[in-house]
């Protein structure tokens, strides 16, 4: 009898461990875990783009084989949108001009509507003077080793309450919601530029005065002051350029007494000059719709003064005291705004700015 | 300047002269001793040989005792016994063995051999302890918890290494922070560099002077040299030093006399099976033993342990969020989070990371056409390097090598004097502040002990040489800058990163990008060129490179006198003992603030008195005991402890005590000064705030800038405890143990976080700010209690069973105060052996189950949830008797499901092996 206790104790022993040996399993160790974004909600821009008034757009960015970037819902893109009515608007009649167009052209039109990597809801476009200075999508210079930043054209956006802007173009409709992106519905299209500052003066016949001021004044900038035409040529850079005409500076010559002619330049000191071309250049892109009733200073220090309660109207502190000889302009009309460049905005006026 | 280093060096080399002259003494006045000793007289010798009645088989090892005299022997490994004496016959012999019935026999012939045969019995509740009382008593009847190992268990373990044996106590947690490396604990506070846990090896405390943590595991005894281990749960200071808050851990080695012939162990296995980290590989221990009795009088043994194995590996991955000493996981890896820290990963830290704005903030100022954009990013977007796991840069070979001998010599029957060396080296791996992997780690304790009945005198010195060990995230992070600075990476990374972002990819994508391309060239792990710059940033000392130097020493001197005998009027048993050591704190200015050729000393010394006295004869033992402790740096501290045992009836024994437990501050926590790339970490002597200026320009609360922390000397930590138990040994086969505790910690000595500014005026500027980390009390009183208990039951057929569980829990925390308990609510250990079974009795098995609950880590490396875990381990004994030798085919964790027992320490999985052990029986 003992004997057998003993057998079924030991068997049960035996029973128990195996249970034990069972019961004993470890849950798996902890790794790190990946921080789950939730996918983004709702459609793609090109999805949105379905929408009635996109048809333009819809084919362009087809055309362009931009589709799959705004398909992509995890992409981040701010869309500046041109509705139907805009590519009218801007010389575009129909979808079948949009497929006549090269497709370089095409996609350069376009990426020159989108910012990538930022959704920038209206709330977020600064009101700051005289814009936010951003790159599209449209790429002039790719990044490379050599190059580390690249170089995108740049697309000024800008907001004064409620109201809001792609480079001059307002904004219509504001704050449409895609999952990759957002989209603001904008007046007309955006035609990326092709030149720089110095190529648009080169080739205006009516701003060749200008031109040879420019030549004249970097025969010998004042001390410390650099080139002017290296300034307007470098694709990098970011100006305004308040430009007379050829008639503009004739006035000026009339009344200082000095023949009506480009050469005129050579009898001043290149230094006086530098002063006044460089009067007329803001180190910002301020488009027309940026300008307010406020002084801004130019790239020599001196502050141009505006007054945009009807038209735009520029002038210096030297535009003031009539001279002897024929008044000069109380102040300068900009007669064409918004000449966009790769490198700022030219704005025609129809007198010469005096910072003195 | 030659002049002045070479003074600097016979300084050095004088002070190591002095203290070797110390030493040196103490051996010229052990060999005077044996010198004069006295001749004796006309004897008899008496030869005999001792089996066991059941199998006939020689017992080793068995006590030999003339009755009503001193004389002694030992049987050797063949079971002979050889003893001289004086006295006429007929003589008693006494025979005693744990494991078998006493027996005495009479002499009367000294011709003929003797021969003996021992009664095998229950050894249950008859080991016999000494270090709860500094006395000998049956562990039945010790006064205070405590737990044995014997020789025995360990041969039959079916651990790898008898340190995993001691997890398997109640009461007992064991942090892993590498194959060799384990750091025991009792009643929480457990952590790899454990401060408030003694481990003493044979009389000697053997922690690493500079580094604080006991090396036990890496260098003490080699297995097979061990006899017994004892471990004292909570509070012991009063008996044992400043350190014993929670524990004291006591291994003993085996007496040549006792223990004698040559015995070796082959023990090789696989790990890393299921190749989880590493490709499966060998795991060898190799031990061999060697003991002489030459004659009575005289006895050695030398002994060596090789342990070779790929190590374990800490591959947790999880992100931590770091910030000053603390942190907490959070979710994120490198795909999904730009500033992922990994726990095993390293060099991605945040202090060798960077806030990316301010990087782009400086590009924009020379690109205007990203101004605007880089304007609108948030304000803060931290960045880390990219690290490498730790499997991609830690030597992935773990190795220890131990090498010992003892001389013994008997002046006189009761008197043995002691010559004794441990040395060992090692390669393991280390967690602390940080993870560390101490390489080609050299560390040796040298004594010499006379031993007498009533007194023992010991004096040794423990030498610590650091070798090549290095810190794996300063090195990682420094090789990191090596390959290529931050100040480069970062702004590769922040281009790479705009581009992205500006062609229209989402933030984490570009961050992905942007790593990428500033990680082009990045040394693959392990490839050549990531060996060459990581083995040299780990050659130059810390803060330049990863090494740190530590060649600190210790000296120690004490004795201790059983005056019970020589009283007159016994009132009591009374004992008194005393201490002295010396720490020689030498890093050469890259871990402590000692400089080339001038170490720090820091001097303590000690004295104890306990006196024990029946209340009422044998039934009811009072024991007081006090320990009057001076640091020079501190003030003294008096520790008290009162213990009662009462013998409620024969085997039922109820124990009570009142402990204090104190310890000063560790070494590093009194004189570290280490740069660690977020800030310094700063001992908490006033030289050092002096040095820093942290008297006239006191430093900031980094959470409150109103408050200003100024300079305060800190206290010992101290505990105090008390304690109910009963121990019950039921029909000499069921031996019951319960225990409960409470114990109240105040001075809780921890470090924090502060900030120092340039001229004392608050500034976000960081170059105008430093940061510091330094030693407090934490002025809140932290209180613990836990019980345990343990049922050992011996079933028929030499099947035993053993059952039990514990709790440790920590009351009355304030929210957000980091108290470094790190204990488990629950364990438990389920083991069920049979050492005989079959016929001839020569199979048998063991195997354990233990179980521990979840628990709550913290620790300045890492805070996190450590999951419950299981682990099997079980072996298969065969016994060769004729060859005293034992074949053991093992497994530790059997099943292979990993598992960690601190965060950020290595996952441990199977180990396999097969073992041949010769003549260990």
């Amino acid at each position: 009898m003992k004997n057998i206790l003993s057998i079924l104790k030991a068997r049960s022993l035996v029973l128990a461990s195996s249970l034990v040996l069972l019961y004993s399993c470890n849950k798996d160790l902890p790794l790190a875990t990946p921080i789950v974004t939730p996918p983004p909600v709702g459609s793609s821009i090109m999805g949105l783009l379905d929408g009635p008034n996109y048809t333009f757009l819809k084919a362009a960015v087809t055309r362009a084989g931009l589709s799959a970037a705004l398909t992509d819902v995890n992409a981040v893109f701010t869309v500046f949108a041109p509705t139907d009515a805009a590519f009218i608007a801007s010389g575009i009649p129909s979808v079948a001009v949009i497929n006549s167009l090269p497709v370089p052209t095409l996609n350069a039109i376009v990426s020159y509507h989108v910012i990538g990597g930022q959704r920038f809801e209206a709330t977020a476009i600064s009101e700051k003077y005289p814009n936010m200075y951003l790159q599209s999508l449209l790429v002039l210079s790719a990044p490379s080793a050599a190059l580390p930043p690249g170089y995108r054209m740049p697309l000024g956006i800008s907001r004064r309450g409620s109201n809001a802007w792609a480079n001059n173009i307002p904004v219509t409709q504001a704050n449409i919601q895609a999952a990759n992106g957002v989209i603001h519905n904008i007046a007309a299209l955006l035609s990326p530029p092709s030149l720089v500052i110095a190529q648009v003066v080169g080739s205006d016949p009516s701003f060749s005065y200008l031109l040879a001021a420019v030549q004249r004044a970097d025969q010998g900038p004042p001390p410390g002051a650099p080139a002017l035409l290296p300034i307007l040529s470098n694709p990098a850079a970011n100006l305004t350029v308040f430009a007379p005409t050829n008639d503009a500076f004739n006035t000026l010559f009339a009344a200082l007494g000095v023949p009506q002619s480009a050469s005129s330049f050579a009898l001043l000191p290149s230094a006086t000059v530098w002063g006044i071309v460089a009067f007329h250049v803001q180190g910002v892109r301020a488009f027309s719709v940026n300008l307010s009733n406020t002084s801004r200073p130019s790239i020599m220090g001196v502050s141009q003064q505006f007054d945009v309660t009807s038209g735009v109207k520029v002038r210096g502190p030297g535009n003031i005291a009539p001279t002897p000889g024929g008044p000069v302009n109380f102040s300068a009309n900009v007669t064409l705004a918004d000449i966009n460049t790769i490198n700022g905005v030219v704005h025609r006026i129809d007198a010469v700015l005096l910072p003195q | 300047m030659f002049h002045f280093r070479l003074h600097l060096c016979l300084y050095k080399n004088y002070r190591k002269l002095v203290i070797m002259r110390k030493l040196q003494n103490l051996m010229v006045t052990l060999i005077t001793i044996c010198l004069f000793q006295t001749a004796y007289s006309q004897s008899v010798t008496i030869t005999g040989v001792v089996t066991n009645t059941n199998a006939k088989e020689s017992i080793s090892s068995v006590s030999v005792i003339i009755k009503g005299s001193d004389a002694g022997t030992y049987t050797d490994d063949r079971g002979n016994f050889s003893i001289t004496t004086s006295m006429p016959l007929p003589i008693t012999l006494i025979f005693s063995s744990i494991g078998f019935e006493s027996k005495e026999v009479v002499v009367t012939n000294a011709k003929a051999s003797v021969l003996i045969e021992m009664k095998p019995t229950s050894s249950l509740g008859q080991d016999v302890v000494v270090s709860a009382t500094r006395t000998p008593s049956r562990i039945l009847e010790s006064p205070v918890s405590i737990e044995r190992i014997s020789s025995a268990t360990i041969r039959n373990s079916s651990a790898a290494n008898y340190y995993d044996i001691i997890t398997n106590l109640k009461g007992v947690d064991v942090v892993t922070s590498s194959l060799t490396f384990k750091s025991p604990t009792t009643r929480g506070f457990g952590g790899s560099g454990n401060a408030r846990f003694l481990q003493i090896m044979d009389g000697m405390d053997n922690q690493a002077p500079g580094l604080n943590f006991a090396v036990g595991s890496v260098i003490g005894l080699t297995e097979l040299d061990v006899d017994n281990v004892e471990l004292l749960q909570g509070a012991s200071s009063a008996l044992y030093g400043p350190g014993g808050m929670n524990g004291t851990m006591i291994i003993n080695s085996k007496n040549p006399f006792k223990y004698q012939g040559l015995s070796f162990q082959i023990k090789t296995g696989v790990m890393h099976v299921d190749q989880r980290n590493r490709d499966i590989s060998g795991y060898h221990n190799w031990s061999v033993r060697w003991a002489k009795k030459v004659s009575d009088k005289f006895a050695f043994k030398i002994g060596a342990e090789l342990i070779q194995a790929k190590d374990w590996v800490g591959d947790d991955d999880r992100n931590y969020r770091r910030s000053g000493s603390t942190g907490f996981i959070t979710d994120g890896t490198r795909d999904t989070d730009p500033n992922y820290d990994g726990l095993n990963v390293y060099g991605d830290e945040s202090n060798f990371g960077t806030n990316l704005k301010g990087v782009l903030n400086q590009i924009a100022a020379q690109v205007p056409f990203w101004a605007d954009y880089v304007a609108t990013l948030p304000a803060n977007i931290p960045v880390s390097r990219t690290g490498y796991r730790e499997a991609d840069i830690v030597d992935p070979n773990t190795k220890v090598f131990k090498f010992s001998g003892a001389l013994h010599y008997k002046i006189k029957p009761n008197l043995e004097a002691v010559i004794a060396g441990h040395w060992g080296t090692g390669n393991s791996v280390y967690t602390g502040a940080q993870r560390y992997s101490l390489r080609e780690f050299k560390i040796g304790q040298y004594k010499v002990e006379l031993n007498a009945k009533n007194w023992f005198l010991r004096a040794f010195t423990t030498q610590e040489n650091s070798g090549q060990s290095h810190d794996l995230t300063v090195t990682t992070g420094l090789f990191n800058e090596r390959w290529k600075p931050g100040t480069a990476w970062f702004p590769q990374y922040a281009f790479a990163y705009m581009n992205a972002k500006l062609a229209g990819r989402p933030d984490m994508e570009s961050h992905n990008i942007a790593r990428g391309v500033a990680d082009v060239g990045r040394p693959a792990p392990r490839s050549e060129q990531f060996r060459n710059i990581f083995d040299r940033v780990r050659a130059i000392p810390i803060p330049q490179g990863g090494l740190f130097l530590d060649k600190s020493d210790m000296y120690w001197v004490e004795g201790q006198f059983n005056l019970s005998e020589m009283m007159k009027w016994k009132f009591a048993d009374v004992i008194v003992g005393g201490n002295y050591r010396q720490f020689v704190l030498n890093s050469q200015g890259t871990l402590f603030a000692d400089k080339i050729g001038e170490p720090i000393d820091i001097n303590e010394y000690g004295a104890y008195i306990q006196m024990a006295r029946d209340l009422i004869k044998d039934r009811l033992k009072l024991t007081a005991s006090g320990r009057y402790d001076k640091n020079q740096n501190f003030d003294g501290r008096f520790t008290p402890r009162v213990t009662l045992l009462l013998k409620a009836a024969e085997n039922h024994n109820i124990r009570f005590s009142y402990q204090t437990a104190y310890r000063f501050p560790t070494t590093q926590q009194q004189w570290i000064d280490l740069f660690v790339g977020t800030g310094r970490l700063l001992g908490e002597n006033r030289e050092l705030w002096e040095k820093y200026n942290l008297i006239s320009n006191a430093p900031y609360n980094p959470t409150n800038l109103q408050e200003r922390i100024a300079y305060t000397q800190t206290r010992p930590e101290s505990v105090t405890s008390f304690e109910l138990g009963y121990k019950t040994l039921i029909k000499s086969k069921l031996l019951i143990d319960v225990y409960g505790y409470l114990g109240q910690y105040t001075d809780f000595l921890s470090r924090r976080d502060v900030i120092q500014f340039e001229g004392g005026v608050p500034t976000a500027d960081p170059t105008k700010r430093a940061g510091y980390s330094i030693v407090v009390n934490i002025p809140e009183k932290v209180k613990t209690y836990g019980w345990g208990i343990s049922l050992d039951y011996n079933l028929p057929r030499n099947y035993k069973i053993g059952v039990n569980a514990s709790s440790d829990v920590l009351q009355e925390v304030p929210v957000s105060f980091r108290s470094f308990f790190n204990a488990p609510k629950y364990r438990s250990n389920v083991s069920l052996s049979n050492l005989g079974f079959g016929t001839k009795k020569i199979v048998g098995f063991t195997m354990v189950w233990r179980w521990q609950d979840e628990m709550m880590w913290e620790s300045d490396f890492g805070n996190g949830l450590v999951p419950a875990f299981h682990t099997v381990d079980a072996s298969l004994n065969f016994r060769l008797p004729k060859q005293k030798s034992l074949v053991k085919i093992g497994a530790n964790n059997l099943l292979n499901q990993y598992y960690r027992n601190a965060i950020a320490n290595p996952s441990i999985g199977g180990l396999y092996y097969v073992s041949f052990a010769y003549n260990v029986l």
